[in-house]
């Protein structure tokens, strides 16, 4: 049935209808917008890591990791590794979203500096989460289509997919999208590491594979001239990339709710900087069967095709169908999250703001609902109409260090104003303007120069502009410096926060 | 003098911090070690 042996086919469908039930069971208690888009801030430590988990690791990494280990051997992994290091930061970052009591980034940027900032970074952040959307359903769209040798199109593998997320997704929000993430999770390790064993007893073992593998395939160091269409890893390149990522981390539209949706602080530190661990372990087995294909295909054409080929060739029946639902758990656990994310830039801070601000939470849940439905749409349609898709998202990973920016200057400097924070943003967007296009410098000249030039503009501009509201400041800094747990310090200093 | 905003750090921040980064460590050497298995 659809190219798969029917115990392959029983699989997927008892994933696919499982995780259903368990998103649509989350769904029971969604009443209000605090449950919908924060979950009311109820989750444990083992939710927040399989959701920190699920939604940043999907199934197009692992694809890509596998592709670039085929082509540079071990020193593959560093692209995804490149973050490996920004990954003890977590557990300083996480408490930060938790501790704000914001439903989205784009409170902070309203609250610390302006409306306008806000709706700047709300326009960022649908971007954002819609491309991302967009083209992680047809990456994996494509990948189902080769395992199933083309039995099962691209197209019909992203509209069940997309059909089955915006299910529970639409009616239970972020509570359906940590308790899937939770299942999915699962599956996702099993993406990591089902193949490995099979990989294995194809090349004859650990030393099997040695000997059919040059051993410069198995050093950690990328080789000086990077095959086309692959950076040059070197100590400055993963320093800046490391730097941009720890500037750029914090204005990622999903990382208010990962951070955020735990019921302490503790419980945000453990998922996000855990959830992204486990990460970086299976990262490891992505890179080791790419290695292996080398062994075992030594001629692909495109690099990328080592993970889906070893499935179709060394799955055996009922396993595949399980490497299927790993795939799409891979990405549905990450595109419910973007959805409801993107849902509640619009709802909270459009909608609520300007058009309708004294309505029942039943009818924000409705337009967040529609919202949300809107945001996958329009993901879908522009990656389907668009040749320069990859482009245009690569614009918005640079765009997420402009805002970050401005976020750490509002977090970390009292001085720092709204002025400042706009100039970060331009200095910092119109130097990789200039240093990507026009003058094509290297990947880690470019963050070395926006970086520096944002935050120089931040300073210098928020010292030479008025200061900002005294008040303002002292509200903002005391929710931030009054751990959670300690809400009555809040309430005595007159200072409300929602969904305490 | 700055108007920076730092807080002298928790015990649970300071001890999380090291452990995340033995974290880190450990995941480098398990790589090491699998990419010698059998060479």
């Amino acid at each position: 049935m659809f190219g798969l042996h029917s115990l392959d086919f029983f699989t997927l469908l008892l994933y696919l209808a499982g995780v259903t039930f368990a998103g649509l069971w989350a769904a029971r208690k969604v009443s209000t917008i605090g449950d919908y888009f924060m979950g009311s801030r109820k989750f444990g430590k083992a939710f927040m890591l399989m959701h920190a988990f699920g939604t940043g690791t999907h199934t197009d990494q692992a694809v890509s990791v596998a592709g670039a280990s085929y082509k540079l051997g071990m020193a593959g992994i560093w692209y995804q590794w490149l973050y490996l290091f920004t990954t003890p930061f977590y557990w300083l970052i996480a408490p930060l979203f938790r501790r704000m009591r914001y439903l989205t980034t784009a409170d902070f940027f309203e609250d610390r500096f302006s409306p306008s900032l806000a709706i700047f970074y709300t326009i960022f952040g649908l971007i954002y989460v819609s491309l991302q959307i967009g083209l992680m359903l047809l990456g994996t769209g494509k990948t189902a289509s080769a395992i199933t040798g083309g039995a099962v199109s691209p197209e019909l593998a992203i509209a069940v997919m997309t059909a089955l997320f915006l299910i529970y997704g639409l009616a239970g929000g972020l509570p359906a999208a940590i308790v899937t993430d939770f299942i999915q999770g699962f599956f996702i390790i099993v993406l990591s590491f089902l193949l490995v064993p099979f990989v294995l007893a194809e090349v004859g073992g650990f030393s099997g594979l040695h000997q059919q593998v040059p051993g410069e395939m198995f050093s950690l160091t990328a080789p000086g001239e990077p095959p086309p269409g692959y950076d040059r890893v070197t100590g400055f390149y993963i320093f800046m990339i490391v730097i941009n990522a720890l500037v750029g981390i914090v204005a990622q539209p999903h990382h208010m709710e990962i951070g955020g949706a735990g019921k302490t602080e503790l419980e945000g530190r453990v998922g996000f900087t855990y959830g992204n661990m486990l990460k970086r372990i299976c990262t490891l087995a992505w890179a080791f069967v790419g290695v292996a294909c080398v062994a075992m295909y030594p001629n692909i054409s495109d690099p990328e095709n080592a993970f889906g080929m070893a499935s179709r060739d060394l799955l055996p029946v009922g396993l595949v169908g399980v490497m299927l639902a790993s795939m799409i758990a891979a990405v549905m656990s990450t595109c419910d999250s973007l959805m409801v994310d993107g849902s509640a830039l619009v709802v909270k801070n459009v909608y609520k703001r300007y058009f309708c601000r004294d309505a029942p939470d039943s009818h924000y849940l409705a337009v967040g609902r529609w919202v949300a439905l809107s945001v996958v749409a329009g993901g879908l349609l522009v990656t389907l109409t668009s040749h320069s898709v990859v482009g245009i998202l690569k614009l918005t990973w640079s765009l997420g260090a402009f805002f970050g920016i401005a976020f750490w200057g509002g977090v970390l400097w009292r001085r720092c104003n709204a002025r400042g924070a706009w100039a970060a943003v331009l200095v910092s967007g119109f130097l990789w303007y200039l240093s990507r296009f026009l003058w094509h410098w290297e990947l880690a000249h470019q963050f070395a120069l926006y970086l520096s030039g944002g935050f120089l503009a931040m300073i210098v501009v928020s010292l030479l502009t008025p200061p900002a509201d005294k008040k303002r400041l002292d509200r903002f800094y005391t929710v931030l410096h009054t751990p959670v747990g300690d809400e009555q310090k809040l309430r005595d200093a007159g200072i409300e926060v929602e969904l305490e | 003098m700055w108007d920076l905003e730092f807080r002298r750090p928790s015990k649970q921040t300071v001890v999380g911090f090291i452990v995340a980064w033995l974290g880190v460590i450990g995941i480098i050497l398990l790589t090491l070690l699998v990419v010698r298995i059998g060479a």
